[in-house]
């Protein structure tokens, strides 16, 4: 039996914010790229979470907003509203100064083209020493060759991009965002431009960033080789997160996938498209408390007539 | 920043080579142009007369308290004068002294006969004493002694030891000499007439009155009795006037003139001669030459301004068309070093470094090698590459700070493109407002030193750009509706792409539509220079060939010239001039009698316009139309009957006189107007004839340097504008290159042909060009009248524009000929749109 002094002790004692412990955390973010009066809701309330040291992928469709939520974590693009924290840094109340910081020494990114992310006219080497001259002046030549090693590209440090094929520049380009020792790597489909056997070498190598360095890694992908093989895949739909695919080996060996929906702070689920059209679900549905579970049914024509 | 410039070493090459291209001709052209400039004044002031440039103090000894009285005295006045004279004056003087005195009369020593007595510093080393000596101080206040040049002591039959006697005065003869070298230019411009006899015939008399001249002894002549006027004369060195210092020199002289003549009246304490003041007046023709030189400056200076700013602005907008191709070269690394971590600035010192590594060197070279081109340093002349390089650097700065201010700065398809700011629209009405107001003021106050006024013509065009890029969407849109109801889906795709250009469309249309705008009417004016001074040679000789006789011209003589081999037409004339009886004093009037008919036959198809005879009577000048009759007496005593009026004839000189057209008189023809080989008609006329040619007046009147170094600047800077803006289409069309071949590859794709890429890309880029080549033409052609009286060439023909018609041929040529070139480039630059 609790007293009135415990009940009014966890009452005054300060709650664990939503998503307090969380490396990445993205709350109800919206993001409105507006001209002339005409919008484009990119992201519609994202929430989303991630731990220190996670590999996770997003997927969705295209257009669903997952580059734009890339570009706001990377301290690219600025979102209209909601919260957004990457290790500890809200990324709406930046100033320009603490931006440049952020970019410098709190994230890597990659993109998609080979060719965007390193510079053609510098040797793979110069180009991992780029951002550290950037930030703080000085070319540490020592762990750009302990990065390019570590990413199985050390052979090519003295190549410019046009001598290396795609897969070994992807793999400079994270040496390269791994340059200033940052705390989050995000990937823009770093592998869309590439085979599947260079996709497997470069996928690896983030792998093995993400777990010798302990580098929150976020991979934006359509690649399914990829979203099969990390822990955690959240699907985007409409700028929302949508799903979340978790994985777990069985104690068999065997690797278990569980899909499942996304419930936010509000209570908001979204129903799969496929399950809303198998059971020709539209505009609204009833729902059942359950002992255990929460039916949903497809309005009956009597309650659409009303 | 280095590799970076490597890796677009194509573009910065470009960009350097228009920039050195550029500072070349903006540095170069002036200081060749200074030159000639230079040249012409010191050309101008050397076929000038000696004693028109020089300035002469002369002194009357009667009217000065203290006349100097010794050589020594003349001489320390010498000094005086030069020490009194205003710096700049004395810094543009030969130094050479010049002075001496002469006897104010002339004393009469016969019948019809006189004698000048004078004495001059710089006489004595250049005479010879062929018989007896020097003359020395004489025997008292009434005898003198005096020396006689040779030849006219002879024709006077005057001997060594005669003495002469005038006006209770004896001069005795002692020496007779005759000059060193009797064509030393020294003889006939300070001493003219004193090695021969002068004839004059005074008015009324019916014999010449003959004048000897009497080499004196300077100090007995300045210490005798005998009125003596002084002369201190300071020549000026041609080669110390310059175009800068003409305008000081000029203000010098009206101020030498004050201090001669109105000053206060001091004393020099050494000499005890007045310095200023006291009789003296200062005689200089130095005033009007200068201004008639600074009127002709002070047009071409204006012209070069109106064509080197225009060229300044091509050429800067060439420059930042080209900064901004190698701005979106480097975007990809440039944006890719702001998302890595660059700050702003870094991004910026990056964007601008590169750019200034290609243009600084190369302004710096174009800098360097104008100074090969001879001619003064000045330092002003190296603003302009100065300036080149630091709006290219500036640009570069600002556009890539611009562009990375944010550190994402991709352009998302879904969101539409974002209209002009009000900012922008009021900063286009107040460049129009501008131009237009600038040209008003420049019509009424013309260029002068005003740097607002040398920037009017220049502002002008980019204010017609900009009118003409509002104006461009609408006959745009008109041509898309036209081709939409087409069939063939090329022209309209063509049209639209165009359409989708058009916001980029802005830089290369300021840089067009000037570039081609001074380009014609650096032709035009060029056309129109070289038509008015055709037809200013044609007026000034009024003939091919004009033949004066003045002794006068027999007929047999007339058909002879008419059957030599290379004649065509002879028309005989007499001009002269006479004493109109009109009104109460008369009217000095020329008189020309000339079969007017065959005249204008001879003259059919030259630019002369000659009026047709009138029935009967004569063609006046306006002042005597309006008299019934009036009687003359040149040619011969006759009556004049007015029966019509004429202002002018080409090749007689009216200044300052009425005019008389008269049907032909044989019998007292001098003057010949002949159609023809000069060459056979100098070989068939008598000695002391004069013939003067259209062609050889013409050569006269472009042989000055001025003119022709004008003609030459015209058409360097005409066609380096042509080549600029053939530069800025190529850039705009590069440009544009990777989305047109995007989206020329999807059409390929879909089915376009190659000719119809062809097609298309020429339809997207030719608007933008007929645009400025039409506009640019039009603003070209009309700018000689819009500046009007603003930039007036008068002073290189003695013509107005508006005087000759403007010849719109070579300016539509050479437009015409920018935008085909452009165009069959494009044409072929879309056929490989396929190929990538």
């Amino acid at each position: 039996m609790q007293s009135l002094a415990d009940l009014e002790a966890r009452a005054g004692a300060a709650k664990p914010a939503f998503g307090a412990a969380a490396h990445i955390l993205c709350d109800n973010l919206v993001r409105i790229y507006k001209t002339e009066g005409v919008e484009v809701v990119a992201l519609q309330g994202l929430d989303l979470l991630i731990d220190k040291g996670e590999l996770i992928a997003i997927v969705g469709a295209s257009g669903s907003g997952k580059s734009t939520l890339l570009n706001v974590l990377s301290g690219l693009d600025v979102p209209t509203a909601g919260l957004a924290r990457v290790a500890g840094m809200d990324l709406l109340s930046m100033t320009a100064k603490d931006r440049l910081r952020f970019r410098r020494f709190v994230v890597g990114f990659i993109w998609q083209q080979t060719a965007r992310n390193l510079l053609p006219y510098l040797t793979a080497q110069e180009n991992v020493l780029l951002p550290m001259r950037l930030a703080a002046g000085k070319a540490d030549r020592v762990r750009a060759a302990e990065l390019l090693d570590l990413l199985g590209v050390a052979d090519c440090s003295g190549r410019r991009p046009g001598e290396m094929s795609g897969g070994q520049q992807q793999r400079v380009a994270i040496a390269v965002a791994l340059a200033n020792s940052p705390e989050v790597i995000l990937a823009d489909e770093p592998t869309g431009e590439l085979d599947s056997d260079t996709s497997e070498e470069v996928f690896g190598a983030l792998r093995r960033a993400n777990r010798e360095l302990g580098v929150t890694t976020v991979i934006v992908t359509h690649d399914p080789m990829v979203a099969d093989q990390v822990d955690r895949t959240i699907g985007i739909r409409d700028g929302r997160t949508s799903s979340e695919t978790l994985r777990r080996t069985s104690e068999d060996g065997g690797l278990i996938a569980e899909e499942y929906a996304v419930l936010d702070r509000a209570g908001r689920l979204q129903l799969p498209r496929d399950f809303m059209t198998a059971l020709d679900m539209e505009r609204r549905v009833r729902l059942e408390l359950e002992r255990d579970h929460i039916g949903v049914w497809p309005a009956n024509q009597g309650d659409e007539q009303s | 920043m280095i590799r970076l410039l490597a890796a677009h070493r194509g573009t910065a090459a470009l960009l350097a080579l228009l920039t050195l291209a550029g500072s070349l001709l903006l540095a170069g052209l002036p200081r060749a142009l200074e030159t000639s400039l230079d040249e012409s004044a010191a050309t101008t002031l050397r076929t000038s007369p000696p004693l028109t440039t020089a300035l002469t103090v002369n002194l009357n000894g009667s009217y000065s308290f203290t006349p100097p009285k010794s050589i020594d005295e003349i001489a320390r006045a010498n000094e005086s004068w030069r020490s009194s004279m205003p710096p700049t004056i004395r810094g543009v003087l030969d130094g050479v002294p010049r002075f001496g005195h002469v006897i104010e009369h002339k004393m009469q020593i016969g019948r019809h006969r006189y004698l000048l007595l004078g004495w001059a510093n710089d006489m004595a080393s250049r005479i010879r004493y062929v018989a007896g000596e020097a003359p020395g101080p004489g025997d008292g206040p009434k005898r003198l002694e005096i020396s006689l040049p040779a030849k006219p002591a002879a024709e006077f039959g005057i001997k060594l030891g005669d003495t002469i006697s005038f006006e209770g005065y004896q001069a005795v003869v002692t020496g007779i000499w005759e000059p060193l070298a009797p064509e030393d230019p020294y003889w006939s411009t300070y001493q003219n007439g004193r090695t021969e006899v002068v004839k004059t015939r005074p008015p009324l008399a019916d014999e010449d009155d003959l004048q000897i001249f009497g080499l004196a002894n300077g100090d007995a002549l300045a210490s005798g009795a005998l009125r003596v006027l002084y002369s201190w004369t300071f020549q000026v060195n041609p080669a110390a006037v310059t175009a800068r210092n003409a305008r000081d020199v000029l203000d010098a002289v009206a101020e030498a003139d004050r201090m001669v003549t109105s000053g206060p009246q001091t004393v020099s304490v050494t000499t005890g001669i007045p310095v200023q003041g006291g009789g003296s007046t200062l005689f200089t023709g130095l005033d009007r030459i200068l201004t008639e030189f600074l009127d002709r400056l002070a047009t071409t200076r204006a012209l070069m301004v109106v064509l080197l700013g225009g060229f300044a602005v091509a050429c800067l907008g060439t420059i930042a068309l080209t900064v901004r191709l190698l701005g979106a070269r480097m975007h990809g690394s440039l944006s890719l070093m702001r998302a890595r971590g660059a700050a702003l600035p870094k991004v910026t010192t990056v964007g601008g470094g590169v750019v200034a590594l290609a243009v600084a060197p190369a302004a710096l070279v174009g800098a360097a090698l104008s100074l090969l081109v001879p001619g003064p340093s000045l330092p002003i002349l190296l603003l302009g590459p100065v300036a080149l390089a630091a709006a290219a650097i500036a640009y570069a700065c600002g556009a890539t700070a611009h562009t990375h201010r944010q550190p994402l700065n991709e352009r998302r398809d879904d969101v539409v493109a974002r209209r002009p700011s009000p900012r922008r629209i009021a900063l286009e009405v107040l460049v129009v407002l501008l131009g237009a107001g600038g040209v008003q003021l420049l019509r009424s106050r013309g260029l002068g030193d005003d740097p607002f006024m040398m920037a009017v013509p220049a502002l002008l065009t980019v204010a017609a750009a900009l009118v003409a890029l509002r104006v461009y969407p609408f006959p745009l849109r008109l041509l898309l509706r036209l081709a939409a109801r087409r069939r063939d889906a090329a022209p309209y795709l063509g049209l639209a792409m165009a359409a989708r250009a058009a916001t980029g469309a802005t830089l290369p249309v300021l840089t067009l539509l000037p570039a081609l705008a001074i380009c014609a009417y650096g032709a035009v004016t060029a056309d129109g220079l070289a038509t008015a001074q055709r037809l200013a040679a044609w007026q000034r000789v009024g003939a091919e060939v004009r033949v004066e006789r003045s002794e006068g011209i027999p007929a047999d003589l007339v058909e002879r010239i008419r059957k030599t081999p290379g004649v065509d037409q002879v028309v005989p004339a007499a001009v002269g001039r006479t004493h109109a009886e009109v009104g109460w004093q008369g009217r000095d009037t020329a008189v020309v009698a000339v079969d007017l008919n065959a005249y204008r036959k001879l003259v059919a198809g030259s630019p002369l316009d000659i009026p047709a005879a009138p029935a009967s009577g004569a063609l006046v000048s306006s002042d005597m139309a309006a008299m019934a009759s009036f009687d003359v007496t040149w040619p011969e005593r006759l009556a004049v009957q007015p029966k019509g009026k004429i202002a002018s004839l080409p090749g007689v000189d009216t200044t300052g006189l009425g005019l008389i057209v008269l049907p032909a008189l044989p019998q007292h023809t001098n003057t010949l107007l002949i159609s023809g080989d000069a060459e056979a008609v100098k070989a068939a006329m008598p000695a002391g004839t004069v013939i003067r040619t259209v062609d050889g007046t013409l050569t006269e009147i472009t042989s000055v340097p001025l003119t022709s170094s004008l003609m030459t600047g015209l058409r360097v800077v005409t066609l380096a504008l042509a080549a600029y803006a053939l530069a800025a289409v190529a850039i705009m069309l590069v440009s544009g290159a990777a989305e047109r071949s995007r989206a020329l590859t999807l059409l390929h794709a879909i089915g376009l042909t190659r000719r119809q890429a062809k097609g298309m890309t020429v339809l997207e880029v030719g608007p933008v060009l007929v645009l400025a080549v039409l506009a640019g033409l039009a603003l070209g052609l009309g700018l000689p009248t819009l500046l009007g009286k603003g930039i007036d060439l008068s002073a290189y023909a003695g013509l107005r524009f508006g005087d000759y018609p403007i010849d719109p041929v070579m300016p539509a040529l050479l437009a015409g000929g920018v935008a085909v070139v452009a165009l069959a480039g494009v044409y072929l630059g879309g056929s490989r749109a396929k190929s990538r």
